[in-house]
């Protein structure tokens, strides 16, 4: 047989139930073809089994062992690994409980699956030096409403189903999952500072105004927004501390002037 | 052909070990690094990876290359790796003689080849293609395997053999591999060793594995075993001095109990060196 027949067909085998492979697998004193066979086809289950439980511990934990083992055996049965690192193997898995039974009619546990890939994705997601606050000293307040501002690549803005952060600390302890509420809620993700993945609930004008300002819309417009949003007179004020948030938490990378306003 | 200089005794760097090494920086001669654990954008494992290359030496060793695959090799993988080789200034850059897929799938296993004529001038090929892309000379190393093919026209050892004479790279002989594959396949692990040319040989791998009765299975999630220790002990007797290390990939032990393995590596060479010179006296 040709090299790259024998691959196809030990490949087939390892991932299907087509054992044609087996005419070139020599017996050994201890083992028959099959059980000498099985040990990479168990292999590879329990290897990319080994990736998703590494991958969304928060969700194991959620599900129970019994309930993940059925997903993880579905997925992996539908999903093919395609990159040399196994890191991005799991990264389907919140599309794939969306499209299947009986997982799909579950908002909680999309909602946990969602939070563990945005953390593991903010993790190693590409370095930028965060921007000091103090790139901001010395600017006259005529100079405020043109400011613009760049983010981290790290950063991912998440509409989950309410309840999703308390459910993530739950499981982080093992605890019953709350109950949760319906409608949305927003969760920030990002690597911080401390080169570790961070993520908080935000209120909704927090979550508009960062939305805004990562589309590329300068100080002023934010500030506009806000004030057309909550008729609220200290509106500057609101948005300065939350771009102070900002800057703590190591979310900008980087300042300019909307030359459209400037 | 100038072997390179031996780089003394290394540990596998893992995650959970970082702090460990960060803080103490341990006498630890090198770190072995998997390559594709960090051919990420970026992040904490490619600063802590800047902080250790800075107090130790270090190698690259892959999973991925798939040399022996049917598959067109992956330039993008290569760049990636050749990439991370600029950075980071390797003393070797390694990978598996196996396959990890085809058909654009990776099954992310050491996948078995057969020894035949065909494979072997197939993997000769693709050695001589990816030392020209990366400007170097590759090592290539043996992997523990569960089955073998009906196909074979050689033994392993002459496959192996051929393999670095031809492609002229060098080799990685995994002794544990080398130890688990003779169990399983039936053959004595001493010619195995006895087999491969001095020359070409420029590291070892130890690390533990299983025992499932009917096979042994390298799984790296246990202590180095007696009878691994044996064969090192006369592989260093036909190979050493060359680069030693210790892989551990699971059950993970505190790190001064990888120390002290090494200290029985370190233990072993040093006995062999004295009988060598007892023997010239």
């Amino acid at each position: 047989m040709k090299l790259a027949d024998l691959q196809a067909k030990f490949q087939d085998a390892v991932i299907g139930e087509d054992r044609a492979i087996l005419d070139s697998v020599n017996p050994s004193r201890r083992l028959d073809r099959a059980a000498r066979f099985a040990v990479y086809s168990d292999a590879y289950r329990l290897r990319h089994a080994s990736f998703l439980a590494e991958d969304y511990p928060m969700l194991r934990n959620a599900m129970g062992e019994e309930d993940f083992g059925a997903l993880v055996e579905a997925y992996i049965a539908a999903t093919r690994s395609h990159h040399p690192n196994a890191r991005w193997y799991g990264r389907h898995l919140p599309e794939f409980l969306t499209r299947a039974e009986p997982w799909g009619t579950k908002p909680d546990w999309l909602g946990l699956a969602l939070l563990e890939r945005a953390l593991a994705d903010a993790f190693d997601a590409d370095d930028a030096e965060p921007c000091d606050v103090g790139g901001l000293a010395g600017l006259s307040s005529e100079a405020w409403p043109a400011l613009c501002f760049d983010f981290q690549a790290s950063i991912s803005l998440l509409s989950v189903v309410s309840g999703t952060c308390a459910a993530y600390e739950a499981a982080a302890i093992e605890a019953p999952p709350p109950q949760t509420a319906s409608g949305a809620e927003t969760i920030l993700v990002w690597r911080g500072k401390d080169q570790q993945a961070h993520y908080r609930k935000l209120e909704t004008p927090e979550a508009l105004a960062l939305t805004e300002a990562r589309a590329g819309r300068s100080f002023g417009a934010i500030c506009s927004m806000l004030a057309f949003r909550d008729k609220d007179d200290a509106v500057a004020e609101r948005a300065a501390s939350l771009l102070a948030r900002w800057f703590g938490d190591g979310l900008i990378r980087g300042i300019r002037r909307d030359i459209l306003q400037s | 052909m100038q072997k390179p200089a031996p780089l003394g005794f290394g540990l596998g760097l893992r995650p959970v070990y970082y702090g460990d090494i960060l803080d103490n920086k341990p006498p630890v001669d090198w770190f072995e690094v998997i390559s594709e654990n960090f051919m990420i954008p970026g992040g904490r494992p490619l600063s802590v990876l800047e902080c250790i290359r800075a107090d130790y030496p270090i190698v690259l060793h892959g999973v991925s290359m798939s040399i022996a695959s049917t598959a067109p090799l992956d330039f993008d993988y290569l760049g990636a790796l050749k990439r991370l080789a600029e950075r980071f200034q390797p003393a070797f850059v390694s990978d598996h003689l196996c396959w990890t897929g085809v058909h654009g799938v990776n099954l992310h296993d050491l996948l078995p080849v057969p020894y035949t004529k065909e494979a072997l001038d197939h993997v000769v090929e693709r050695i001589g293609r990816v030392q020209d892309f990366l400007g170097r000379r590759i090592a290539i190393e043996n992997v523990s395997s569960y089955v073998t093919f009906a196909e074979s026209e050689m033994d392993e050892w002459t496959f192996v053999k051929e393999v670095a004479e031809r492609a002229d790279c060098w080799l990685l002989l995994d002794v544990n591999n080398v130890f688990v594959s003779g169990f399983n396949h039936d053959f004595a692990p001493t010619e195995f060793i006895q087999s491969i040319d001095v020359d070409r040989v420029v590291q070892f791998h130890l690390a533990g594995h299983s025992d499932q009765g009917t096979h042994k299975i390298d799984s790296h999630d246990e202590p180095v075993s007696p009878e691994v220790w044996a064969l090192f002990a006369e592989a260093w007797r036909r190979f050493g001095p060359v680069s030693v290390m210790i892989e551990r990939d699971d059950k993970f032990p505190p790190f001064p109990e990888l120390l002290a393995e090494l200290e029985q590596a370190r233990g072993i060479a040093a006995a062999v060196a004295a009988e060598k010179i007892g023997a010239a006296a």
